[in-house]
């Protein structure tokens, strides 16, 4: 579960980052924990909303709701927020999502699978394995996109933040070299 | 409803493939499709009304074999003809290991 949002059209911008020298990754990064902060809010708010059930095994060709357990560990996994930024060449990178989430015990019994695990005596599940399951819905699982939900309605706001906070950094850093 | 939504619906019944109305209650045997309009992407505004919408919503097929039964092809055409380009493939064939089935899903998005 992977979605990319990237900038794009700043060429402009890009050229005077670029007169900034070393600076320019330091504003870059800043602007860009801005808009990846925007992201995570809603994926937080996403995961608030999601529809829970009493936990019950999907049999028969039925589909179940997630659990309030598998809720309360899709919560506790979104405060890790965002991942560490990887700066590139001319490119600052970052994450929003469960892909460094690790495992989280669950309380139910479920058969040997690729998937799930023994660990320590509990039964451990992937968290990124849960929130794929809840986002794109199994054949026993009900769909709730909240992810995807999430980064559809804040993609435009995010890039559209990226962008003024570079502009007012690289005018902060101008009026800095004016009275400087 | 949107009128393009309406016409993919249509498209992907012509495909002939079992469809999971209630897809929380029960799945057909076999290879199923699911499809549902989910929620309201993006809007334009102007003079303080609401003068456009993207809608957004997703194709699921569980199908018994990895290349889908040659369904994909034939739900990507009903995208092309419907969707003016505005879809991707989400994921293309994810094996289910408790049911033996391949999950493809489709995220689309259209106007109305």
């Amino acid at each position: 579960m992977a979605y990319n949002v990237s900038t794009e059209g700043m060429d402009e911008l890009s050229r005077t980052l670029g007169s900034l020298g070393n600076a320019a990754q330091g504003v870059a990064a800043a602007a860009l924990y801005e808009g990846a902060g925007m992201m995570a809010d809603a994926v937080s708010s996403g995961i608030e909303g999601i529809s829970t059930d009493l936990f019950r095994y999907a049999k028969d060709g039925q589909q179940r709701k997630p659990s309030p357990e598998e809720k309360a560990i899709l919560r506790g996994a979104g405060k890790a927020g965002i991942a560490k930024f990887t700066k590139g060449g001319t490119s600052v990178d970052t994450s929003v999502g469960f892909n460094n989430a690790g495992y989280a015990a669950v309380s139910w019994k479920t058969r040997k699978s690729r998937t799930t695990y023994e660990m320590n005596g509990q039964t451990v599940k992937p968290v990124p394995m849960i929130a794929n399951a809840i986002n794109s819905g199994t054949s026993f699982m009900q769909k709730q996109p909240f992810f995807r939900k999430a980064v559809s309605r804040t993609q435009a706001k995010a890039k559209a933040r990226i962008e003024s906070e570079v502009l007012r950094m690289l005018e902060d850093a101008a009026n800095k070299q004016l009275n400087g | 409803m949107p009128e393009d939504y309406m016409n993919l619906a249509e498209a992907l019944q012509e495909i002939g493939l079992p469809c999971a109305e209630n897809a929380w209650n029960t799945r057909p045997k076999g290879s199923y499709i699911t499809y549902a309009l989910e929620f309201e992407a993006d809007a334009d505004y102007g003079d303080n009304l609401k003068i456009g919408r993207a809608w957004e919503g997703s194709i699921d097929l569980f199908a018994t074999s990895k290349r889908g039964d040659g369904y994909p092809a034939q739900i990507e055409a009903a995208l092309n003809a419907n969707c003016d380009g505005c879809w991707r493939c989400e994921r293309h064939g994810t094996w289910e290991q408790e049911t033996g089935l391949f999950h493809f899903e489709w995220v689309f998005q259209v106007e109305g």
